[in-house]
């Protein structure tokens, strides 16, 4: 699904090296790495936002840049962190937003897109919140809404930066659970960043971890705790 | 679904009110008219008949200049806000108006007859909103905090105003009052003949407008997630600047420079209809926006015989109070 080849990731300097690897569909992956370290710059690299500085990425063999932003808005849907709510924008309205790519010149939605954005509010949980505007939600609320409109997205790359950052451990759980139940049920590739390693770990989801030390990427699905600080965090 | 139910009364009641006000917008006047009189001039003009020629040279031509100039500000200013992601963007802010003042003000003082007509009035005014409308998104491309960027357009609006001051010093004296009439804003420079190719232009802007339900709505989220959600923010900025160009350049081309409309209504229709929704934001600030310039027009007229109030004064008299509430409400 997503391919990295010889990648350096950052805007003008190079952040971290990715020499090669391929992310399938049906996994999800956490991004791990010390604050600053480019994880938000390579989400946002995934979805086209910034240019790898040399390198080649390719979603479904093909090379990113070659995607419009309306083709990639198919493939890929980003969710970030710290959506501060619009007045007189309500939950519903803010969810089906996620329809976009997909709605006619007009930006009608049909009833089958009122299905959709219906089921992504109710597997969220966040069903009674609908006529609520977002402005008056909480933080965590409106976190949970923000992942609600890239399930409503129904892309097969889902980025979210920090998903779990608002939430309460009851929250967090059941987040990586419903995400890791919707990437392998709708062979997905999901990948996130996160704290929250503990978490992570007992959720058993594999980590790509940026070391600062050495400048690279590197996959791991051992879920030793030390092993993986060590890789991420050590100086 | 109640607010839903809620919006649609309004709605309706917009839709009684202003065929409503447009009868006492037309039978409202110095000169008396009777229903009889207004009938017999529909459907039985006669050239003899003074009454028929006010009618149909002054209070017909002024009654759509109203409705247009409302619903064309509104419109215009709901785009702008949208596009900078700033409530308190509008055209007159962001040096639109003062682009068409601008250019507008160059034929008039300038005395270049080539341009004189109708369609070179509406060219220049356009091309001046137009100029003035991408400079100000160029500068958006540079200046990412919005504040900065009304910044940018009061300044831009303060030299030009500064560069019109210059003009008017070197006028002759007729020309110099031509101008200062136009700037003043007048619903009555309007002639019959006109009304065709304004109704026109703006129809055509207004129609367009709901082309960009889709990216506007989209936009709400900001530019970068906009953009995330299929929409091409680039030319999705020319559109906007496009047709904010059409309908404010033409509005003050013929009227004059009229603000806070602009700026006022949008805001006014989010807090009444509460919805980011822009299929229903741009129908409901054509009808709030007519109806608001409508009853601006009618208190004009209403104090006619006494004291002589240029509707953009009045405007900015109604206008300015509010948006210091909203700004107000904002903090709080």
């Amino acid at each position: 699904m997503i391919s990295f080849n010889n990648i350096s990731i950052g805007y003008k300097k190079t952040l971290f090296n990715i020499d090669n690897l391929i992310l399938d569909k049906g996994n999800m992956y956490v991004l791990a790495g010390k604050n600053g370290v480019g994880k938000s710059t390579l989400l946002k690299s995934i979805c086209g936002l910034t240019k790898p500085i040399t390198g080649e990425l390719l979603i479904d063999n093909k090379p990113i840049h070659k995607y419009s932003n309306k083709e990639l808005s198919h493939y890929c849907s980003f969710v970030e962190t710290g959506f501060k709510g619009v007045p007189y924008l309500t939950a519903f309205d803010y969810v089906s937003l996620g329809r976009t790519p997909y709605l006619n010149r007009w930006g009608e939605i049909q009833q089958n897109e009122l299905d959709i954005i219906n089921k992504s509010l109710d597997t969220i949980g966040l069903k009674k919140f609908s006529k609520i505007h977002t402005n008056k939600l909480s933080d965590g609320e409106r976190q949970l809404l923000s992942i609600a409109r890239a399930l409503c997205q129904d892309t097969p790359i889902i980025l979210l930066d920090e998903p779990t950052a608002f939430l309460d451990y009851f929250n967090k759980k059941k987040i990586l659970q419903l995400l890791k139940k919707i990437t392998f049920e709708s062979q997905k590739v999901i990948i996130l960043s996160s704290h929250d390693l503990d978490i992570c770990i007992e959720e058993k989801i594999p980590f790509l971890i940026i070391s600062e030390k050495d400048k690279k990427l590197s996959l791991q699905s051992e879920y030793d705790k030390s092993k993986l600080i060590s890789i991420g965090f050590g100086n | 679904m109640k607010n839903n139910s809620l919006n649609r009364i309004w709605i309706g009641t917009l839709c009684l009110i202003i065929p409503l006000l447009g009868i006492l917008h037309l039978f409202i006047g110095e000169i008396h008219i009777s229903f009889p009189e207004f009938l017999d001039s529909i459907f039985n003009y006669s050239q003899h008949e003074t009454s028929h020629i006010l009618i149909w040279e002054f209070r017909i031509p002024r009654l759509i200049i109203a409705l247009i100039a409302g619903a064309s500000l509104a419109v215009s200013g709901l785009i702008m806000q949208t596009l900078f992601n700033n409530p308190l963007a509008g055209p007159s802010i962001l040096g639109i108006n003062s682009g068409a003042s601008f250019f507008i003000g160059l034929l008039i003082l300038s005395g270049i007859y080539f341009f004189n007509t109708d369609i070179g009035i509406t060219i220049s005014a356009l091309m001046g909103s137009f100029l003035f409308g991408m400079l100000m998104l160029a500068c958006s491309l540079f200046v990412r905090s919005n504040i900065s960027l009304l910044l940018i357009g009061i300044m831009i609006s303060s030299f030009i105003g500064a560069l019109i001051n210059l003009m008017q010093s070197y006028a002759e004296a007729e020309k110099l009052k031509t101008f200062f009439i136009w700037s003043m804003g007048s619903l009555q420079q309007v002639q019959l003949d006109q009304l065709g190719w304004i109704i026109g232009v703006t129809l055509i802007g207004l129609l367009s407008s709901f082309l960009l339900v889709k990216p506007l709505n989209a936009l709400v989220l900001g530019e970068k997630n906009a953009s995330l959600l299929g929409i091409n923010i680039q030319s999705f900025r020319v559109q906007c600047i496009a047709i904010t160009a059409i309908l404010c350049g033409t509005v003050t081309a013929f009227c004059g420079p009229i603000a806070f409309v602009g700026l006022a209504i949008p805001n006014l229709s989010k807090i009444i209809f509460k919805t980011q929704n822009h299929k229903y934001l741009i129908l409901t600030n054509i009808l709030l926006g007519s109806t608001f310039i409508l009853i601006c027009d009618i208190i004009i007229r209403l104090l006619e015989s006494s004291i002589l109030i240029p509707i953009n004064v009045l405007t900015s008299i109604i206008g300015a109070p509010f948006v210091i509430y909203l700004v107000v409400k904002k903090r709080s």
